[in-house]
């Protein structure tokens, strides 16, 4: 009987002193922040993340990164499931364009009730505005992708155009395009004018927007109503029709397609946004380089009629849930993730990107004294991240592409735009 | 002689029909195999040769970084996840299923054609509804990120088809042989277990094979239901290795994609005859 009291006596030390180790090691590990996104999926991101996560932990003993890797086409769906599922993350990476989403689900926690007024005014205008929601700023420009035009200069010289000199409005870049398109290739090796993104893809009438606007068109009127059926928007698509007919560019191009053609140093040019330099020198296998004298270089959109330039910005921001456990300790993640100049720096260095929204920032240091981040900087007043704010951005998209593509195979484009226009009301209820 | 023992071998009559069969079936093969041959000679090639102008059928040499890349990293355990989620969930759907099949088919019951009727009826539900039903129940249960989580949801998908697929196999199967024994004394687990069970053997591969190959398949739940890289089944590995913007990793894609479809056709090849015998029973009225 004693040696099983002694026996039971023992055991329950065990417990307790395990239970009291398994306690302390629960209290030291008791601050997570959970984070969904796929910036840590990319290699050319992963070791700058990697880096804000050891440096965030090491600066905040106790409090961990748990980090949820989603693919972008799948973040959007995964995070309103976690939403609905009351299991939200801390913090989300999202596409600028999901902010109306997320916000209309009321699930996002307004940032300027938890950063300082001074750190916040340090993004761009144009991304703060998209981004606030009754008086509220529920989301903060991280990634900043201002879609500029990349240009071959090589091809430019071939055609007899000077590379120093880009086309600067909508008529000068299609005489452009049309010269860099006579020089022809052959077969597979064909040379295309430019290499817009033509497919069926909601992508693809997004990526129509600065052409829209450089032909003098809008997409929302004076009264905030969605509309594609004006003559810029007929102008613009009857000049993709036209480009494709006279074969400068292909007529189902989906992005990787776009983007192969132009890193092959078949296509005068392209709209993209600053990953344009890593993926011109990978699918080039270096055999292409961007630089202001190099083979490629980049500048702003040609302008409109009006002298106005217009571009989108496919930005990645960082959002906090309603739900997040400790919104302090998550806006403090959030403000080391874009305001601490090392680690920003060391993304950079790692990433070849623009790593913050944060003006005072991009425009200094190695950021500063790089000319390809500084053309993107140049061009983020003028670009614009949310050019359709509405919940239903990617419905009106949808909508739209089917018209872009009839037309460019002929269809009438008042025809198709009226219809572009009915399903847009029909999803929106306008 | 020789011309004499050759004319003795009548040569085949093939009815225009039968020919018409054949070219039809061949083109299909080609059809259907040649995304497959594509996709296991991408493997073998290097990513320039993958962008080249014009494009190569043929690998201009074998290139077999690739295939090592897909036994490396994340990957193995990419796999053994798939397996272990795999695995339990073609089990225990399989016992359930056919158990509930069992019932369904010899319990004579207006409620067994309801119970019939309710389990085709839940194959109508929209896959993101059930799915954020099912999140937040495994939430609550604090079973999200765990195995467990996955085979829950990969069974609930499969369950249906199963319940019907034993349901029509056991309707073939003759129930005197069943009265006889009970006659003889035996109780309904002895019957189940030593005599219905295997007899359904064809039926119970063809249910377990298909469970298997779907939640092999399966990429929504496994990607929702679990969040550390340690837990993700191999289609959301896939995803998040291969499947983003900025990835060009063909070869690699491609290699990785040629060994997960091994173990599906190994188990094909291994329970090909059953599949056939269990999948078309109740398919000839007796």
């Amino acid at each position: 009987m004693k040696m099983l009291k002694r026996a039971t006596g023992r055991w329950a030390a065990i417990l307790a002193a395990s239970a009291l180790a398994t306690g302390v090691a629960a209290s030291a590990h008791a601050e997570s922040i959970k984070m969904m996104g796929w910036v840590g999926l990319f290699d050319f991101q992963k070791a700058g993340w990697e880096r804000i996560v050891s440096d965030f932990e090491a600066q905040n003993p106790g409090v961990t990164i748990e980090y949820i890797g989603t693919p972008f086409e799948d973040t959007l769906n995964q995070a309103t499931v976690a939403i609905l599922g009351n299991n939200a993350p801390d913090v989300i990476q999202i596409a600028s364009s999901w902010v109306p989403q997320l916000a209309g689900m009321g699930a996002l926690e307004p940032l300027s009730d938890h950063l300082p007024a001074d750190e916040i005014a340090q993004f761009p205008k144009a991304s703060l505005d998209a981004a606030t929601i009754d008086s509220k700023v529920l989301a903060l420009d991280w990634l900043p992708g201002p879609i500029s035009m990349g240009y071959n200069r090589t091809l430019m010289k071939k055609a007899g155009l000077d590379p120093d000199s880009p086309p600067k409005t909508w008529d000068e870049f299609t005489n452009a395009v049309d010269k860099i398109c006579a020089l022809g290739g052959d077969g597979d090796a064909k040379i295309y004018g430019v290499s817009l993104r033509t497919a069926r893809n909601p992508n693809s009438a997004h990526w129509a927007l600065p052409i829209i606007w450089a032909n003098g068109g809008s997409v929302v009127d004076e009264s905030g109503k969605v509309s594609f059926n004006n003559d810029g928007v007929r102008k613009a698509f009857d000049w993709y029709r036209d480009v494709i007919r006279r074969g400068c560019s292909q007529e189902a191009f989906d992005i990787q397609g776009s983007r192969n053609v132009f890193a092959q140093g078949r296509a005068g040019f392209i709209f993209e946004g600053p990953w344009l330099r890593g993926l011109v020198e990978k699918l080039s296998g270096g055999k292409l380089s961007v630089a202001p004298e190099g083979d490629v270089w980049i500048a702003p959109v040609p302008a409109a009629a009006d002298g106005k330039v217009k571009q989108i910005e496919n930005s990645n921001m960082l959002v906090m849930t309603k739900q997040a456990k400790n919104k302090k300790l998550a806006a403090k993640f959030i403000s080391f993730v874009l305001g601490n100049k090392d680690t920003v720096e060391y993304f950079y260095e790692t990433s070849q990107q623009l790593t913050t929204g944060r003006l005072d920032i991009l425009k200094q240091g190695k950021m500063g004294a790089d000319p390809y981040i500084q053309a993107f900087v140049d061009t983020l007043p003028v670009s614009d991240p949310l050019p359709i704010n509405n919940p239903q951005v990617n419905a009106i998209l949808d909508a739209v592409t089917p018209a872009l593509q009839s037309i460019i195979q002929g269809g009438d484009a008042n025809d198709e735009l009226s219809n572009a226009d009915r399903e847009i009301d029909r999803t929106l209820g306008q | 002689m020789t011309s004499g023992s050759s004319a003795s071998v009548p040569l085949p009559r093939l009815h225009p029909r039968a020919v018409a069969s054949y070219v039809v079936i061949v083109v299909s093969l080609v059809l259907l195999l040649l995304p497959v041959l594509w996709m296991v000679l991408t493997a073998f090639k290097t990513t320039d040769e993958v962008f080249r102008v014009p494009p190569t059928i043929w690998p201009s040499e074998a290139n077999w970084k690739p295939i090592a890349y897909a036994f490396s990293g994340s990957l193995p355990r990419f796999f053994l996840n798939s397996i272990i989620i795999a695995a339990c969930t073609a089990v225990v759907t399989t016992v359930v299923g056919a158990l509930t099949g069992y019932g369904i088919s010899r319990a004579r019951h207006w409620s067994t054609s309801a119970l019939l009727m309710f389990f085709l009826a839940s194959m109508a539900f929209p896959l993101p509804l059930l799915m954020i039903s099912i999140y937040y129940l495994l939430s609550v249960l604090q079973l999200l990120n765990t195995y467990a989580a996955v085979i829950i949801g990969h069974m609930l998908l499969t369950l249906p088809i199963v319940v019907w697929l034993t349901k029509g196999f056991i309707d073939d199967l003759p129930v005197e042989v069943e009265q006889s024994a009970y006659i003889d004394g035996a109780g309904p687990l002895r019957i189940l277990f030593d005599m219905v069970l295997p007899m359904m053997r064809p039926g119970l591969a063809a249910a377990g094979l298909y469970v298997f190959v779907t939640s092999w398949n399966e990429f929504v739940f496994g990607l929702s239901f679990t969040s550390s890289t340690e837990m993700r089944p191999l289609p959301a590995g896939i995803s998040l290795l291969f499947l983003q913007e900025f990835q060009y990793q063909w070869p690699e894609m491609m290699a990785v994609a040629t060994v997960a479809t091994l173990p599906i056709l190994l188990l094909f090849l291994a329970f090909q005859n059953q599949f056939v015998e269990g999948v078309t029973a109740g398919a000839v009225k007796h």
